[in-house]
């Protein structure tokens, strides 16, 4: 693996996450001239659903401090914390997506939050859980469906890993503050 | 300071340079009178020091300009102080002559690059040409009497001989030659401390007589501590040396010659000036301003801001183990040099907080001069009085405060001062006045624009209300006059019959007003009909960091900026009454509104409603002044706000979010909104529509 997940987090005494080998990694090996074309994704699970979102747009993954909640505020932003400093919101993916609410519940419960750095600063989602990073050739991600709406504005593509779905989320539409303020 | 200066300086104006250099001249001058008062073959060191400096300031900065001829002749004269410093040209009529001489070729020089020459040719290029040759002259000692050495009579270890500079040498050879007595001052210090220690023994040393170096003691060396030796040349007795080294602690030894040299009886003549400075006298200065970029200043002020946090945090755990088993010596002494630390952090706070002031004036004057443009534009005769630019506010703030003050200044030209005529007209002077003014009280500026003009009608502004569907019609009659001056600053409001190029249509005094508010300050009115118009600005000195009071409000901690705070009060809830719809109470005989904050922030409450007491934080801005119900006062802190991100955005009455340790965030409340949003929420001001 070219890169570990270990490079994203803040806490040095954090325990490692158990990675599954990434399923392409041996094509890259064969076909060197198609690294160029295999991109790769951060996987996180929230809801039982699984999500993904480049791997470039991640600055670091945190265990979540306690959130502050943030009076009067749209329903997509559980709060803000504070990151060596500096403040930045944090939101809740599924209201994001306009999927229903979380709420604070799920924040108290959440287990990591992926911060995203934006072209606006910072901006850290809450998960249930970080799973692995995944390597997948641009040409087997799928064009989502049409039909799905609005809502699937931030659904850039579909992957399939071990033979699952994988939603892949464009960060810069996920966090496009027209759609959940 | 000459290598910084490599990359020609862009900023730094012809101008600049020209007030530099005569300043520099200047103080050559004044060192040159006090040269020329002493008598004898030696010059009293200091002055010569002082005079090297100078000569070699104005080479540099003639070489940062390019003023080349300049710098050739600052480095003649330098090169000629340095031998006479070092003892190897003797103080004389030609050296004198040439020195004199250079002042006024100086200033020729100056007045050529004034006039954009820089090179030659020119009448001051001859004369400097000239002096350069008497220069070269002075510089050939007459006749080098090669004289037995003093130094070599004195029982100083060649080691020691061996280390000292140049001038050091030719400082110890003169005191030996003037037969003073030379003294070498042993002592040891801490290793962590030694710089305090060091000045204070060569204090008082100087008091006494002349430092010629300072040396770390050869072969002495013993784990924590090191030792230094001053020599010290003194014509005063062995008994004044060490009485002025008294207490401490301090080994002297006079150094002892073989064969003692002629005029014993010329020593006592004067008190040696204090030591020159050690290593060849550094060159002093050039500038002693600094550009800074303000971008470097707030990573300097965050990293202030996260060793605030970090103190904090330290001493909360020192209060922490108080109680507990360790010894309680151990607990106090921790507790105590966390004070220490405090002080100290404080003071470097202030020092960095101090570093972002400027003046007002550097707004006032960009003002001043657009108001004059303005004036004529529109055809008045206008008189600016301008006070208070010496008033310092964060550079931030004053940067932010040119827009907002413009717009006032034209709004006060377009529609507050008459013309002549009618000023004629209304038995006023033609001429109208504009005062543009600021004062500190306290932690807040407050700036004014003030006018003569014929004030606001306020008959006009309601009609307008009116006519924009910003207040109902039927509403209009029940408005206080206050409350008629607050529409003015409602978005799309503008009274001038007439549209002027200067004010625009649809941008007014709302977009001045969300200015003000974004910098933490408040706009108020005050006007007369017929008398005139004064707008007034409270801002605070900084927005970097700021004391906080830490409440409760329904289980949440949130920080209220202690600037804005007046004081704090129990009430009963008893004693709540309604007035208007809205919930006020009596604070000596004073009428305060009540903000209760779990209900404005929508909050759940904790705990059983209805509690007996309550606690108002009365906060106020400008006149205005609301109490702002919490649950509980959890304490003062330094806090340090930060946004709370761009993809959040502004939040209404937040004025951000402040870090206070152990991973904590507490929102800082934005004072100056809530009292906005509270005094426009009344019922009847609110918008028809």
């Amino acid at each position: 693996m070219a890169r570990g997940l270990d490079d994203f987090f803040y806490d040095p005494d954090e325990e490692g996450i158990d990675l599954p080998v990434p399923v392409h990694e041996d094509r890259a090996l064969v076909a060197p001239a198609d690294v160029d074309a295999i991109e790769q994704f951060l996987c996180f699970r929230v809801a039982g659903e699984r999500y993904a979102v480049d791997i470039g747009a991640v600055h670091e993954i945190v265990r979540p401090p306690p959130i502050t909640e943030v009076p009067r505020s749209p329903r997509a932003v559980l709060g803000v914390i504070s990151l060596r400093g500096e403040a930045l919101p944090v939101f809740d993916v599924l209201s994001l997506l306009g999927l229903g609410a979380s709420g604070m519940e799920r924040a108290a419960a959440a287990r990591r939050i992926i911060v995203l750095d934006t072209a606006d600063g910072l901006a850290g989602l809450v998960v249930d859980e970080v799973e692995q990073v995944v390597r997948l050739p641009r040409g087997e991600i799928e064009v989502p469906p049409a039909g799905l709406g609005a809502r699937s504005a931030p659904l850039k593509g579909i992957g399939r890993t071990e033979g699952r779905l994988l939603a892949i989320l464009d960060p810069v539409e996920l966090l496009n503050g027209e759609r959940w303020k | 300071m000459t290598d910084k200066g490599k990359g020609k300086p862009k900023s730094k104006s012809l101008d600049g340079f020209l007030a530099e250099a005569q300043e520099i001249i200047e103080a050559f001058s004044r060192e040159l009178l006090k040269i020329g008062r002493t008598t004898g073959g030696e010059a009293d060191p200091d002055t010569v020091n002082a005079l090297f400096r100078s000569a070699h300031s104005l080479k540099g900065l003639a070489g940062m300009f390019g003023a080349s001829r300049l710098g050739a002749l600052g480095h003649a004269l330098e090169d000629l102080l340095d031998e006479l410093r070092m003892g190897r040209v003797p103080m004389n009529g030609a050296v004198e002559g040439a020195l004199l001489d250079a002042v006024d070729v100086f200033a020729a020089l100056l007045s050529d690059v004034q006039a954009g020459q820089t090179a030659g040719g020119t009448e001051a290029a001859g004369l400097a040409d000239a002096l350069e040759d008497k220069i070269r002259s002075a510089r050939m000692p007459a006749a080098l009497v090669a004289a037995a050495d003093p130094l070599d009579a004195l029982s100083l270890d060649p080691s020691v001989r061996g280390v000292l500079t140049e001038y050091e040498e030719h400082r110890l050879r003169e005191n030996v030659k003037t037969g003073k007595a030379i003294y070498r001052a042993r002592a040891a210090f801490d290793m962590a401390s030694f710089d305090k220690g060091l000045s204070d023994l060569s204090g008082r040393l100087k008091q006494v007589g002349e430092i010629i170096s300072t040396l770390p003691a050869p072969g002495v060396a013993a784990g924590e501590r090191i030792t230094f030796d001053v020599l010290l040349g003194t014509a005063r007795p062995r008994s004044q040396v060490d009485e002025a080294l008294a207490g401490l602690e301090v080994q002297v030894a006079e150094l002892e010659r073989a064969a003692a040299p002629a005029l014993p009886a010329e020593a006592p003549k004067s008190v040696p000036a204090p030591a020159p400075r050690p290593e060849g006298a550094p060159s002093a200065p050039l500038v002693q301003t600094v550009r800074v970029d303000i971008g470097k200043l707030d990573r300097l002020m965050n990293i202030v801001g996260e060793l605030v946090i970090a103190k904090s945090n330290l001493l909360s755990v020192a209060e922490a183990l108080k109680g507990e088993r360790i010894p309680t010596e151990v607990s106090a002494q921790l507790f105590r040099e966390g004070r220490n630390l405090e002080r100290r952090l404080e003071e470097l706070q202030a020092g960095v907080l101090d570093v972002r002031m400027v003046p007002l004036s550097q707004v006032f004057d960009k003002l001043a001069r657009m108001l004059r443009k303005v004036a004529r534009d529109a055809q008045k005769d206008i008189e600016l009085e301008v006070r208070g630019g010496d008033v310092e506010l964060d550079k931030l703030i004053v940067e932010e405060l040119s827009d907002p003050l413009m717009h006032l200044i034209r709004n006060a030209i377009d529609h507050g001062i008459e013309s002549p005529e009618t000023r004629e007209r209304a038995g006023k002077p033609r001429r109208g006045k504009l005062a543009l003014g600021a004062t500190q009280k306290g932690n807040h500026v407050v700036v004014e624009v003030s006018d003569d003009g014929k004030g606001i009608d306020r008959r006009r502004v309601l009609e307008v209300a009116v006519e924009r569907g910003l207040v109902a019609a039927s509403d209009a009659a029940a408005l206080s006059e206050r409350d008629v001056l607050a529409l003015l600053f409602q978005p799309g409001f503008s009274t001038a019959r007439e549209v002027s190029e200067l004010s625009g249509r649809g941008v007014g005094l709302d977009v001045v007003k969300t200015n003000i508010a974004n910098l933490s300050g408040v706009i108020d009115v005050l006007t007369e009909e017929g008398r005139g118009t004064q707008m007034v600005i409270t801002l605070p000195i900084t927005l970097a960091i700021l004391q906080a009071l830490i409440v409760d409000v329904s289980g949440r901690a949130y920080a209220i900026p202690l600037n804005s705070v007046l004081e704090i009060t129990a009430f009963r809830e008893a004693d709540v009454r309604t007035l208007q719809g809205r919930e006020v109470i009596d604070l000596r005989h004073a009428t305060l509104p009540l903000v209760r904050l779990g209900r404005l922030f929508r909050l759940e409450p904790e705990g059983p409603a209805g509690a007996a007491q309550g606690f108002a934080v009365v906060v106020g801005l400008g006149r205005e002044r609301i109490g702002l119900v919490v649950d509980g006062l959890l304490g003062q802190r330094d806090v340090v706000i930060k946004p709370l991100g761009r993809v959040l955005g502004a939040v209404r009455g937040i004025a951000g979010a402040t870090d206070l340790g152990q991973r904590k965030t507490v929102l800082v409340l934005d004072v100056g909104a809530i009292l906005t949003e509270t005094l426009e929420a009344e019922p009847r001001h609110r918008q028809t529509g």
